[in-house]
Formats: structure tokens, sequence, C-alpha cells
């Protein structure tokens, strides 16, 4: 039987004493996850939480009411229905030119900056650079022309791309680039493309990460192609504007690859 | 399909969110209609700009649906539910843009009101969580305001306010059982 301090199980304490904060949104990520695991077993501190909740819900329905647009109900039942995987007609959902800077980006930093990445046999791994280079160049141009719905579309005024060249950490080997497209009425992207990688480490595990050490996930790459890497591509609903770094984890959770993300020097906008 | 008057039962509500896991476009029209009012107001209250609510809200339901399989009916209502992801998503992008774009304090009382141009604005849910505010003392309702509208944790206020952290989260968590007993009863 559990402990009991003032009719609370003391195993409940530390948590009981979160939710408030759980229910104000203002704990921190890793508090957060602590409580909510705790809440998926324990029914008591569910229920506490459940009418905090429910009491800072009703903050949050006290502010005056305004009209949203017209539009917006029909951009989020065609979002919806695009995340279920039911197509739907959606208004800019991919740029060429941005995609084709991006494409650029890669092949660019591949051809020039990836063989920098390396540490050893210089010649060699330059060779080996170079036909990755064409060998990702061309996944990438394949998955650019799966995703892109419209050749005649362009990049707003204020859309960005941002890139990263990933470098190894601790010794290890491989490298890569990404692209990051932030637009204020798209959704934003990001594609990533690495290589050399060990096939020990995969599953591989692509993130952006921000400032305050906070990750929002890019996706996995299970198995490795013969350059050992690949391509992978995300679209996101919200803003990826904070985000500072590309980080690539191997199946240990151990950092294998790194990179700044920082303001393209390919424009991106057209007027 | 649901009509857009009267509250939902919880076995409405379950099956609301199980049809929108489908992505049906029904269920995601009467939960808009429903809920798509509130969560945008609390995105321009709390970023400051009709952009940012509209993504905001477009975020809120694009989140409902992938955690929908998670969503109990009997734990709690779909409006809590739906205002929980929105103030969290809100409140995690207002800590991104720290010291950018925060909003300014602004006390539930003094908001000024603005008229709908529909005039059909659905207040009922709205008129409870006033009635619930105003059951709160000044100081509770600012201690609300700080963490809710500003995202300021127990530790913030207490260091901006000079006073212990114990006693701030006492006040906090006193504040939220206040507005709940005073909503007890007016839930469906």
């Amino acid at each position: 039987m559990a402990d009991l301090r003032d009719g609370v199980a003391t195993d409940c304490l530390p948590v009981r004493e979160r939710l408030t904060e759980l229910a104000l949104s203002t704990l921190g990520s890793d508090e957060r996850a602590f409580v909510e695991r705790h809440l998926e077993w324990c029914a008591g501190c569910r229920k506490e939480a459940a009418e905090l909740a429910s009491a800072a819900a009703l903050v949050g329905q006290s502010v005056p009411q305004e009209e949203p647009p017209g539009d917006l109900e029909d951009r989020i039942v065609g979002a919806v229905r695009s995340a279920a995987g039911i197509r739907a007609p959606r208004r800019g959902r991919m740029r060429v030119l941005a995609v084709a800077a991006a494409a650029a980006i890669m092949v660019g930093v591949m051809g020039v900056g990836w063989g920098v990445t390396q540490v050893q046999h210089a010649n060699e791994r330059l060779a080996r650079a170079e036909r990755q280079a064409v060998d990702f160049a061309s996944k990438l141009h394949r998955l650019i022309s799966s995703i892109v719905p419209k050749p005649d579309s362009r990049v707003g005024p204020q859309d960005r791309l941002k890139e990263a060249q990933l470098a190894p950490t601790g010794g290890r080997h491989g490298g890569g680039s990404a692209a990051v497209f932030i637009s204020p009425v798209r959704e934003d992207w990001a594609l990533v493309v690495v290589g050399g990688l060990s096939t020990k480490g995969a599953p591989y595990h692509v993130s952006l990460r921000d400032q305050f050490g906070q990750f929002v996930y890019v996706g996995a790459l299970a198995k490795l192609d013969s350059g050992g890497g690949g391509p992978i591509w995300k679209e996101f609903t919200h803003h990826l504007d904070g985000y500072t770094d590309v980080v690539v984890k191997d199946r240990t959770g151990r950092i294998v690859l790194a990179g700044t993300i920082a303001p393209s020097p390919v424009a991106t906008a057209t007027p | 399909m649901l009509s857009n008057d009267g509250p939902l039962s919880a076995r409405e509500e379950q099956t609301l969110v199980q049809q929108l896991l489908a992505g049906d476009e029904d269920a995601v029209r009467t939960i808009y209609g429903r809920f798509g009012r509130p969560v945008y107001s609390l995105g321009l209250r709390l970023l400051g700009s009709a952009e940012a609510a509209e993504e905001l809200t477009q975020d809120v339901f694009v989140t409902a649906w992938r955690k929908a399989a998670r969503f109990d009916a009997t734990r709690g209502r779909l409006s809590t539910w739906l205002m929980a992801i929105a103030h969290n998503l809100a409140v995690d992008r207002l800590r991104r843009d720290n010291g950018v774009a925060r909003p300014s304090l602004v006390f539930m009382s003094e908001v000024p009101e603005r008229a709908t141009e529909s005039g059909t604005e659905p207040v009922l849910e709205r008129d409870v969580a006033r009635r619930a505010m105003q059951s709160l003392s000044d100081g509770e309702r600012k201690l609300l305001v700080q963490a809710y509208f500003r995202g300021l944790t127990a530790r913030e206020i207490a260091e901006s306010d000079g006073l212990p952290l114990g006693t701030v989260k006492t006040r906090l968590r006193t504040a939220l059982i206040k507005l709940r007993r005073a909503n007890l009863g007016k839930e469906p």
C-alpha cells in the first residue's frame, strides 16, 4: 500500500504540486512530461488535473469573442483532411522556386562543403562526396517532383529559405545539408539530406532544435542507401522560425551530425 | 450532423472526435462552428495579431486530429481539451518568441467589449466563464492573468511580485479551484 501524507500518496506529491502549472501551461517540457507520465496511470491525480484544466479553460473562454476570417473554416477543413490523408485542395502548399533554391543549396553544399566536413583521406573522400552529391541530387529532384503540385507556383515576398551544413560530431563520419523554408502564409518545411553514416547506428532521427533546447521532429531514416544516408522532408503547420540547429541522432540517442541553421545566400523571393 | 445549438453530451463529443480522427468534413465543421471562435479569440488575445491567431487556430485543429485517439470525454469536456491545446501551443510560441511578442497585461474587467457583426455570438460559455472570473478577487485574477495570458511561471511571478514561491503556487491553485466551484452545475 502506498505511503500517504495528508491523504495523498507520496508518489503523487511532486505531481500534485505541479498540476496547477500544468493546467496553466507554465511547466517546462521536462516537468510536463514527468507529470503526464504519472497521469497515465494515476486516476486520482488525473481527476484533479482535469478539474484544474477545466478551470483554466474558463480563463481562456472569458476573453471577448472575435470573429475569425470567413475562409478560416475552409482552410482548417483542408488542413485536417490533408493531415488525415484525404486529398483536399490546398493553396500555397509548395513553391517551385523555393524548392529549386533548396536543390541548389543541397547540390552546392554537397559539391563544395561536403568534403570540408570530412576528416580523413581528403582526395578519396572528396571523390566519394562528389559521387554522393550526384546521387543525392538525383534523389532530391525525385523528391521535389513528388511534392510539388504546381509548376507555375511562386514563393511570396516574405518567404525565406535557411540552410544548414551538417558536420559529424565526436570524430564520427558522415555529413549532410538541410534547407528550412519559412513563410508567413504557407506551410513551413524542412528538407534534410544526410550521407556517409554507418548502418550500425540506424535508425537515425532528425530534429530541429531551438535556442531553448526544444526539439521538433523531422523524421527518421531507418534504411540507409548505398551512400549511407538519404533524404527526409517534412511539412509543418507551425513556424520553424525559432529553430537554430539541425541535429541527427543515432539509435542510441547520440548526436552524430549537427549544423547551425543560417539564412541562405540563395534568394528565395520573387516580386 | 449535429446542430450548433445546445450543449453536447459526453457521448456526442466522443463521437465527434472519433469522426475528426477519420478526417470527416462535417465533424471538423461542427467542431469549428462550436469552438473555432473561442480558440481564435484566445489566439488573438495571447499572440496579438490576426495572422498569428489564424495560424494558431489551424494548428489547434490539426493537433486535435493528431491527438484525437487520446481524447476521453469521460475525463473532460471537448471545449476544455481544445482550449488546453490552444493555450499550450500559444504559450510554446510565446516562449519561442520570448521578449519579442509577449502580450501586455490586460485585466478581464478592463477588456473592452466589441460588438460582433453577426449578432449571433454563442455567448453562453463565455458568460459562464466571465461570471466565474468575477468570483475571484482582484489579486487572484491578476495572478491568473500573469500565468495564463503572459505565460509567466509561478517562480517568475514570485520574483516579479516579491512573493514567496509557495504563496504564489497556493494562490494560483486556490484561484483555479474557486473558478471550478463557481462553474459547478453549469456544465452540461
